[in-house]
């Protein structure tokens, strides 16, 4: 019985302790029956059963006076329940209190008062007594506090003395205020004032767990209460987020999933939508670290929900990836987006909204390497490993999704990023359809009009090509465009009359290229003079001949007269028949050398007459392009070079892009220039000057040159490395040693640019592959992927073939053997990014097209693979064939 | 390339209206704007509102904004801005329900 009296068993206890007593009624059994009374009266009032421990109470009274007689402690607690404070602290106002009982009272207030109004209200002690003052100026605080109000006047509670028996509730409301206030230091500071055996002391377990303490204790059901309404629920989920932020940062796998279940764990009384997309973005975040999905649908707790949130939150994930294959897989989750949208009611099928996304789906799968479009076939996809069984429905083609995006939003950008696709694909006359398709949705632009005008020039249908040019002409005579268009459709339409011997249907031609508004004086007025000229030369009518070169040669110049007339009588096939206008280029200054070749390379450029520059005196040239002293403006620059480039002038080009950049105005195109005139084997300043003008159109928001490099880039490089911009110290490097480097590099060499380290070293700051992430100084674990070390290595032993390593020795020698038409395509094939077996291959085809000669008995390239050795289809056109119409434009 | 919007710039939060807005309703706010903060005293904050404005009134920039905006990389407690302060102010009563057990 004394055992279950000390387990607080008191029922059982005194049940027990009454037979017994009633069976032996000793003195001890009377003993043990008091003391099973006491405790069951006690775990009553513990219990707040006032009325039941009352009546034992006076049970006790009647049948055991002189033990009850003790227990004032247990009557005055009874009181505190009831409410009843006036008998308990009414001895205070006897003058003849004793130290020790004054001491007495104040500890059972300390210990065991916790309604702080009702000792305010006794009516036993004076309204200005201190105690009821302290207890309604707590009252007022405790109440003021745990409502929201922390004023520190509230706080400053001047009525409660430091020996004042509530002094531990000030220390509560100063403790309540401060974890209020998230002062946790100073909260925990006052808790620690609080007397274990006070009142206020029950409240330190549960705020000690508010303030994010662990403890082992067991809380009773009010604490538990107290916790779930007032306790921070957001500071384990905080610290949960900063904690899984650091392994992301650290690309740790474990630490991730372990910061997930935390998360998961931590965000149970969230609420709903908030949680839901807590989840959505962990996941998201995941699939950016290749964790397997399995692994985190399991911390989870279960997948997180695929609405058009996530998948727009994925898609945008996967495509910031910036690699070619996860460009791909993005493709398919903005479309799985599209039809969660439309589902969600986010935008509706057709509308503005999802014609923009289409357009931009288009122009992503536009961007992808075939390679990459294949692999997607069988490779598996986040939406594949969905856990749903779904499938992947296969990428859908850019033009499809131009189709859609048109279809939708029949804008002119939609429209013009469809045939500036379409244009490159070189099917048939697709983009003649996008161009049709564009016209008879948007009647009044000139773009489609233009594009289907030189579409139809170049496959001969010049009456349907006026037809288009007078539409255009209605719609906008004045703009630039087409009045270019009229002249360059007005001199084919000469250039090819001139091919047939025609020279009596040209001067009409002429009267009507007269018309046109020219964009520098004097270019019409030289262009009729030429073509009147290359008249009287095919019909051999000297004088008139001579009259039309002296006119010529007074409107533009000497040098630019004699590249006029080399350009016109070569695309009329007349030039080996016509001596053009003679040019002593020794004795030219070098400056008028210059103008020259630029004035006629802009005027050649204008009406897409392609102008001869390999010729005789291209060295006096190039030496005059080296002089300091040149006033020649960098767009005339510009058309130089390029003319250069389409007739293989390839150091020439160089001479003008080292011009042009010396101007400093156009560092961006003259880089662009640049790159593209270097041999074939200057792989890394020819990177250099790419990335280098692809950072510097960036930065002048030229998209077009930006969209021109980065077409030239995308067989080559991935789409991340497009995507990543050089520093400025390295742009700054480039330009600073390309504009040094004057000379053209003509012989193989090992040294390389000093630009060459930063080049790569910014490189590998870009790639994400483990070798290239500890060079950047990253940590990396064993987590990251062994297998893509060893794909590397493949990858390697291919180029260690024999064969391949005989490549770079023999490939400037056999280039330099091609004619130059070959040269040209073979040279783009490279830069483009051509599998080296196939490039080589055509090589091989192309010099064994050509007469027995020393270049075809010095290399017979073997293909490596025997799938490799099939015959192309597309042969390489002779090297005399003579340009085709077409190819004026 | 340059037409996707940066995710930093909340047009909707700098005229203060709810994405689910329409025209009209967001050139009222852009108007309540200039008024509040005129190009000559405000230049800043004006230019902020101009560009906002410029960016919603363009069905098609606004598209796009609303499609492509989200980062995916923002920091996850960038979802929970509303939860820096957690401790709810419950009143007195649950405080003295642990009070008044023993």
């Amino acid at each position: 019985m004394r055992e279950l009296i000390a387990g607080r068993h008191s029922k059982a206890a005194l049940q027990m302790a009454k037979d017994l007593h009633k069976r032996v009624t000793t003195a001890d059994s009377e003993a043990l029956l008091v003391d099973a009374y006491r405790a069951r009266i006690e775990d009553l009032t513990r219990l707040r059963l006032t009325i039941e421990a009352k009546s034992l109470l006076a049970i006790m009274r009647e049948r055991f006076p002189a033990a009850v007689s003790g227990w004032a402690d247990l009557e005055q607690e009874l009181c505190v329940l009831d409410g009843r404070l006036d008998g308990i602290v009414g001895p205070l106002m006897n003058p003849d209190l004793t130290a020790e009982e004054r001491e007495r009272i104040e500890s059972f207030i300390r210990q065991h008062v916790n309604d702080l109004p009702a000792l305010a209200a006794v009516s036993s002690l004076p309204p200005e007594h201190s105690l009821r003052l302290a207890a309604s100026a707590l009252a007022s605080a405790f109440q003021a506090v745990t409502a929201g109000n922390l004023d520190d006047e509230l706080l400053a509670l001047p009525q409660v003395s430091r020996r004042s028996p509530l002094a531990p509730w000030k220390a509560l409301v100063r403790a309540v205020a401060c974890y209020y206030r998230h002062e946790d230091a100073e909260c925990r500071k006052w808790l620690l004032a609080i007397p274990e055996d006070a009142v206020p002391a029950r409240l330190i377990p549960a705020m000690t767990a508010m303030l994010g303490t662990k403890t082992e204790v067991r809380f009773t059901a009010a604490e538990t209460a107290l916790i779930e309404a007032a306790g921070d629920h957001g500071a384990a989920l905080r610290s949960s987020v900063a904690t899984i932020e650091a392994a992301f940062a650290a690309r740790k796998r474990q630490p991730i999933l372990d910061g997930v279940r935390a998360i998961a764990a931590a965000s149970i009384g969230l609420e709903p939508s908030l949680r839901e997309r807590l989840r959505q973005h962990i996941a998201v975040r995941c699939v950016a670290q290749h964790i397997e999905r399995r692994a985190v649908d399991s911390a989870l707790g279960g997948p997180p929900r695929l609405n058009a949130y996530f998948y727009r939150l994925l898609a945008r994930s996967i495509e910031l990836m910036g690699y070619a294959e996860s460009s791909a897989e993005a493709v398919l989750v903005w479309e799985e987006f599209r039809r969660a949208a439309i589902r969600d009611k986010w935008f509706e099928a057709g509308g503005l909204e999802d014609g923009v996304l289409s357009l931009h789906m288009a122009e992503m799968v536009a961007r992808l390497p075939a390679d990459v479009v294949e692999e997607m076939e069988d490779s598996e996809t986040f939406l594949s490993n969905s856990g749903k069984g779904r499938r992947n429905s296969g990428l859908p083609s850019a033009g499809q999704l131009f189709d859609r995006a048109c279809r939708a939003d029949a804008s002119a950008e939609s429209f013009d990023a469809w045939l500036c696709w379409a244009r490159k694909q070189q099917k048939g006359r697709a983009a003649d359809e996008v161009a049709e398709r564009w016209r008879e949705a948007r009647r009044g632009e000139i773009q489609p009009l233009l594009h289907l005008m030189e579409s139809a020039e170049k496959r001969n249908a010049l009456k349907k090509s006026l037809n288009y040019l007078e539409e255009a002409e209605r719609l906008d005579g004045l703009n630039p465009a087409v009045r270019r268009g009229k002249a360059r459709l007005l001199l084919s339409s000469a250039v090819r009359h001139l091919r047939q011997g025609q020279t009596h249907l040209i001067p009409a031609e002429i009267e009507q290229l007269l018309t046109v508004s020219e964009v520098r004086p004097g270019d019409v007025a030289a262009l009729a003079a030429a073509l009147h000229w290359c008249c009287a030369a095919i019909d051999k009518n000297h004088s008139a001949r001579e009259d039309w070169e002296t006119k010529l040669v007074r409107s533009i110049g000497t040098v630019a007269a004699h590249l006029v007339a080399s350009a016109l009588a070569r695309a009329a096939q007349w030039r080996s028949q016509l001596s053009v206008p003679q040019l002593d280029a020794r004795h030219t200054p070098r400056t008028e050398l210059v103008a020259g070749a630029v004035r006629a390379c802009l005027l050649g450029d204008w009406v897409g007459l392609s102008v001869p520059l390999l010729f005789g005196w291209t060295g006096e040239l190039i030496e005059a392009l080296n002089q300091p002293a040149m006033s020649v403006d960098a767009s005339g620059l510009l058309a130089l070079g390029e003319a250069a480039l389409n007739d293989s002038a390839r150091e020439l080009a160089y001479s003008v892009s080292s011009a042009g950049m010396s101007l400093g105005t156009a560092n961006a195109r003259f880089l662009y220039l640049r790159a593209r005139a270097f041999p074939a084997w200057m792989e890394i300043r020819r990177e250099g000057c790419l990335a280098a003008a692809r950072e510097l159109a960036r930065r002048e928001r030229d998209t077009e040159l930006t969209g021109r490099i980065l077409d030239r880039l995308s067989g080559r490089l991935r789409l991340s490395a497009q995507a990543e911009a050089l520093s400025a110290e390295v742009v700054d490097a480039i330009v600073a040693e390309e504009l040094k480097l004057r000379k053209y590099p003509t012989v193989p060499r090992d040294d390389q640019p000093r630009y060459a380290a930063q080049l790569t070293s910014a490189a590998a700051s870009r790639c994400d592959c483990p070798k290239c992430r500890a060079k950047c100084g990253e940590a990396i674990d064993d987590w990251d992927d062994a297998d893509e070390e060893d794909s590397w290595d493949d990858d390697q032993d291919q180029f260690d073939d024999p064969a391949l390593q005989e490549m770079p020795t023999v490939l400037a020698e056999i280039l330099e053997a091609l004619p130059p038409a070959d040269r040209e395509r073979v040279l783009e094939a490279i830069e483009a990014g051509e599998d080296p077996i196939q490039v080589l291959d055509r090589i091989d085809q192309a010099v064994r097209k050509m007469a027995p000669g020393s270049a075809s008995r010095k290399f017979r390239w073997k293909p490596l693979k025997a799938a490799d050795s099939k015959p192309r289809k597309q042969a390489i056109p002779a090297p005399d064939q003579p340009p085709t119409q077409g190819r004026l434009f | 390339m340059n037409r996707q919007p940066t995710v930093d710039f909340n047009p909707y939060a700098v005229l203060t209206v709810d994405t689910e807005a329409d025209d009209e309703r967001i050139r009222a706010a852009y108007l309540a704007k200039l008024k509040q903060f005129p190009p000559d005293w405000c230049p800043a904050e004006f230019e902020q509102v101009r560009d906002a404005y410029e960016l919603l009134r363009d069905r098609r920039r606004r598209a796009l904004y609303t499609l492509f905006s989200v980062n995916p990389e923002a920091p996850l407690q960038s979802l929970m801005g509303g939860m820096d302060n957690q401790r709810r102010f419950a009143g007195p009563a649950p405080w003295m329900a642990v009070l008044k057990r023993r």
